[in-house]
């Protein structure tokens, strides 16, 4: 009887198996499994989820302005939230009200936290040379909002607050606080362990995207591969960095210089507007 | 192959387009043209075999339909946010839509397969500073490793830092610009 | 050898007592049979019939590799299981009238917690797997001509836990492979009183008291595979292995004021059977699904009791009224391990077939579900209850179990 019931086992394992070494690109199991009731979603339940996502994103945006302080000049600021708007009229996700703000700090980088906050530092806008340039490093912060990039990550939405989602709460006894402890200890996991490699392949998507949003804008679409080598060339003797969040910035060089050259957007010749962005910035 | 959730119509679209990205890209490096053009095609109706019969709607506030995939193709129409387009063809980058009796092509950044939101903004102002809610403020350690960079950090993450400013997010938020604006100072700048 | 499973000492007087039962330690219908309790709210309605579905929290229990398929990161509880077991033996009293026993219990059987973790999934559950608690007074005055007086009191609970972390990841697109190792910890209570009361003036007073304590692992291998669109095909490999187990026995009693006392204790472990599942499903719409498991337990021989091998089947499926109500219905088989009883030959264990049938409806809102439903099983087979005795009698079981469960998705 042992030796049968072995004999079956391993035909029961090796089938599946072959059949994984014969097939190569197949449609998705996994989607017959969803059922009808995970279809329903009305634009009132995405509406809340925005809305959940705004109120999350401008605790983040707390945070980064609890660490640099918010650069008060007032003309720069309007200056970047009018390239910025621009942009964001070019992009999807028109729901939300981008604001953009620049952080009194000499460090060369620019932020954004869901719901439409981005940042911008002094330093980085030293190192610029034209608007395309601001665009370009604005319009990839952009497009992790609008690819809802750590809206996704941490699956953030609205909490239903309805009679049926309490009784569960109830009945589960467990609910919120085990719920919290979990994703917690899971996030912290997820950060030591994996998140390096799910925010890089964000990093590139991230840079793809604003390229076809600087050229649907109609700044240069170069500017980002641009703007990335020369922060590479102000970082690159001094710091080592440890790549944990993004590719490095070669490869992400070589990533859009690729894309480009297959969207053919060099001979598009679109403006880099380099007069008024002297003028604005005092440079 | 991670397990993927897809938690809003965008995923499905995304999941498709990355698995034909991904063949696209490998051929593509290796520069032959016939095998670009032949797996291109080979994608696309793939993808438009998943896709099916579907509708697009515009996201942005507007958008150039072109004549062909490129963004120097001439322009066939201007539509508006919300336009509904039926969508004939697509690629990782662009789609191929139907408007007033023509076809022509959009940047697939632009549209999306749900209609779009009316602006949503937050009713409260989402105030935190006086209530001292501490159930409703998400927790540090979500909210810390929150924030997205241009470019890697050396040390953490600027959003992990502890302390919250939202005086300072006011006066950011505080900044409003009508879109006529925006508009006009975009045209001056690339005067097209 | 004095061992737990041997008989204790009986008392001489036996042939006269028809009515003293004394039954054997492992004299409980739940350790007969191996598919006992139905958890998780969508399991349960489709009558245990998951393996090939196992698409949600309830599938860490059934087959961890279906997690992979699930819609979103989830919590769920089966908070509250209503259990009512009845059973009948006929002529277990005296050889004229019936010996009824009924248990209830309410107890929440099942919390799973599911969550993305690189390139799988992760998971948590607790699942309680079998569970019983029986209270039993009765008192028959004059129940025959010599006795005067009979009493019996019979108390028992056992609780099986099942407890720990899973992991399931896709090998393709059409086959994944995950695991759960269980912690495993049973406790049972057993206590048996017995007083029979002579019309000549004398008495006798029987008591026996059993308690188990269990530790064990239970890992579980799951594979899952899409042979074409809509049809899975699901394994789960299982296994109990009772690491450490404490038993004590004491039998006391007092004859008539002369008292003998007996403790037995014992560090013999259980031996439980392989179990294999395999189940397949057919998704045609995303509104129905039908499915169907088959399930193989093997022999398994231990120092209390000789297990045959079991082989249960069900059927399940699932259908959405609308895209927020669903409907499921399912039919299950529950097999006894135990032998067919012969004449001839006393302390049987008993031998029930059962056959059982679910149903369970579930309201859906955007990231939560409310779950009713109802099992119920029955059977009719034999037992010999009577120490000693030859005689068989027929018994009949009953089982009824009410659920309301909850899902939440994050």
């Amino acid at each position: 009887m042992t030796h049968r019931l072995c004999a079956a086992l391993i035909l029961l394992v090796a089938i599946p198996l072959m059949d994984l070494a014969v097939h190569t690109v197949q449609a998705d199991a996994g989607r017959f499994h969803t059922r009808v009731s995970r279809h329903a979603e009305s634009p009132a339940d995405m509406r809340r989820d925005v809305e959940a996502e705004i109120r999350f994103g401008r605790d983040v945006a707390a945070h980064i302005l609890g660490r640099y302080h918010l650069y008060n000049d007032e003309k720069q600021t309007r200056y970047v939230n009018l390239v910025g708007k621009a942009l964001a009229l070019h992009a999807p996700r028109n729901e939300l009200d981008f604001h953009f703000a620049i952080l009194d700090t000499d460090s060369i980088n620019a932020y954004s936290a869901p719901g439409g906050y981005v940042f911008i530092t002094r330093g980085l806008l030293n190192t610029m040379q034209d608007e395309s340039e601001l665009a370009a490093a604005l319009a990839h912060e952009i497009a992790h909002v609008t690819l809802r990039h750590v809206v996704k990550a941490l699956n953030i939405h609205a909490a239903e607050t309805n009679a049926q989602a309490g009784m569960a709460h109830l009945l589960s006894g467990f609910g919120d606080p085990t719920k919290a402890a979990f994703t917690q200890a899971v996030g912290k996991a997820m950060d030591i362990l994996f998140n390096g490699g799910l925010s890089k392949a964000d990093e590139l998507q991230a840079d793809r995207t604003a390229v076809m949003l600087l050229a649907a804008t109609g700044y240069d679409p170069g500017a980002l591969s641009r703007l990335l080598g020369r922060i590479k060339h102000q970082r690159g003797q001094h710091t080592r960095i440890l790549h944990k969040t993004h590719p490095p910035l070669s490869e992400r060089i070589a990533a859009l210089n690729n894309f480009s050259a297959h969207m053919q957007l060099a001979a598009l010749n679109y403006p880099r507007v380099s007069e008024r962005f002297h003028e604005y910035l005092g440079q | 192959m991670r397990a993927k959730y897809p938690a809003r119509h965008t995923d499905k679209e995304q999941d498709r387009r990355d698995a034909a990205r991904t063949i696209l890209i490998t051929f593509t490096s290796r520069g032959v043209a016939m095998k670009r053009l032949l797996i291109t095609s080979v994608c696309m109706s793939l993808a438009c075999a998943a896709w099916g019969a579907q509708t697009v709607y515009v996201q942005s506030m507007q958008a150039k339909i072109l004549a062909s995939p490129d963004f120097k193709a001439a322009t066939v129409a201007r539509v508006k946010r919300g336009a509904a387009l039926p969508l004939e063809q697509q690629t990782d980058d662009w789609v191929k839509v139907r408007y007033a009796g023509t076809t022509g092509w959009v940047p697939r950044l632009l549209v999306s397969d749900t209609a779009p939101l009316d602006e949503v903004s937050l009713i409260d102002g989402g105030d935190h500073a006086i209530s001292h809610d501490v159930r409703r403020r998400p927790s540090a350690v979500t909210t810390g490793g929150a924030a997205r960079g241009l470019a890697e950090d050396g040390r953490s993450r600027p959003s992990n830092e502890l302390t919250q400013n939202y005086s300072a997010v006011k006066k950011m938020e505080s900044l409003e610009i009508d879109d006529g604006t925006v508009l006009t100072f975009l045209q001056a700048g690339v005067k097209q | 050898m004095n061992t737990l499973a041997s008989n204790p000492r009986r008392p001489l007087w036996w042939l006269a007592g028809a009515w003293l039962l004394l039954c054997q330690a492992p004299c409980r219908a739940d350790i007969f049979h191996y598919d006992n309790l139905l958890v998780g709210d969508r399991a349960s309605g489709m009558g245990g019939a998951y393996t090939a579905v196992s698409d949600d929290t309830a599938g860490l229990y059934y087959n961890p590799a279906g997690v992979v398929y699930a819609t979103s990161p989830s919590l769920s509880a089966s908070a509250n299981a209503y259990y009512q077991t009845d059973k009948t033996y006929k002529g277990g009293l005296g050889g004229t009238s019936d010996w009824n026993r009924s248990s209830s219990k309410i107890l929440p059987n099942f919390f799973g917690i599911l969550y993305p973790m690189g390139k799988g999934v992760a998971g948590f559950s607790y699942v309680v797997p079998d569970s019983a608690a029986e209270d039993q007074n009765q008192e028959f005055s004059n129940p025959s001509s010599s006795i005067s007086d009979f009493v019996i009191n019979f108390n028992n609970e056992d609780n099986t836990f099942n407890m720990g972390p899973s992991y399931a990841m896709k090998l393709s697109d059409s086959l994944s492979i995950g695991g759960t190792l269980y912690f495993h910890y049973r406790k049972r209570q057993w206590a048996l009183n017995q007083l029979v009361q002579y019309t000549a003036g004398t008495y006798q007073w029987f008591n026996t008291y059993f308690n188990t304590t269990e530790y064990g692992v239970r890992p579980m291998l799951g594979l899952m595979w899409s042979p074409t669109d809509k049809v899975s095909v699901g394994l789960n490999l299982n296994q109990t292995f009772i690491v450490d187990s404490q038993s004590k026995r004491q039998t006391t009693f007092d004859d008539n004021g002369s008292l003998t006392r007996t403790v037995i204790t014992s560090n013999e472990k259980r031996r439980l059977p392989l179990a294999v599942k395999f189940g397949a499903a057919y998704f045609p719409t995303h509104r129905f699904i039908v499915s169907a498991d088959v399930s193989y337990y093997s022999q398994a021989n231990d120092a209390f009791f000789n297990r045959n091998s079991v082989i249960n089947v069900a059927l399940g499926t699932e259908y959405y009224l609308t895209d927020t109500v669903a409907v499921r219905a399912g039919a299950y088989s529950n097999a006894a391990n135990s032998p067919k009883l012969q004449s001839g030959l006393t302390a049987q264990a008993e031998h029930v077939d059962l056959y059982g049938m679910s149903a369970s409806i579930t309201r859906f809102a955007r990231n939560s579900s409310l779950s009713l439903g109802a099992s119920y099983s029955f059977g009719s087979g034999q037992a010999q209850v009577i120490d000693g005795s030859t005689d068989i009698q027929a018994l009949d079981v009953s089982n009824l179990a009410v659920f309301l469960s909850t899902s939440y998705a994050y």
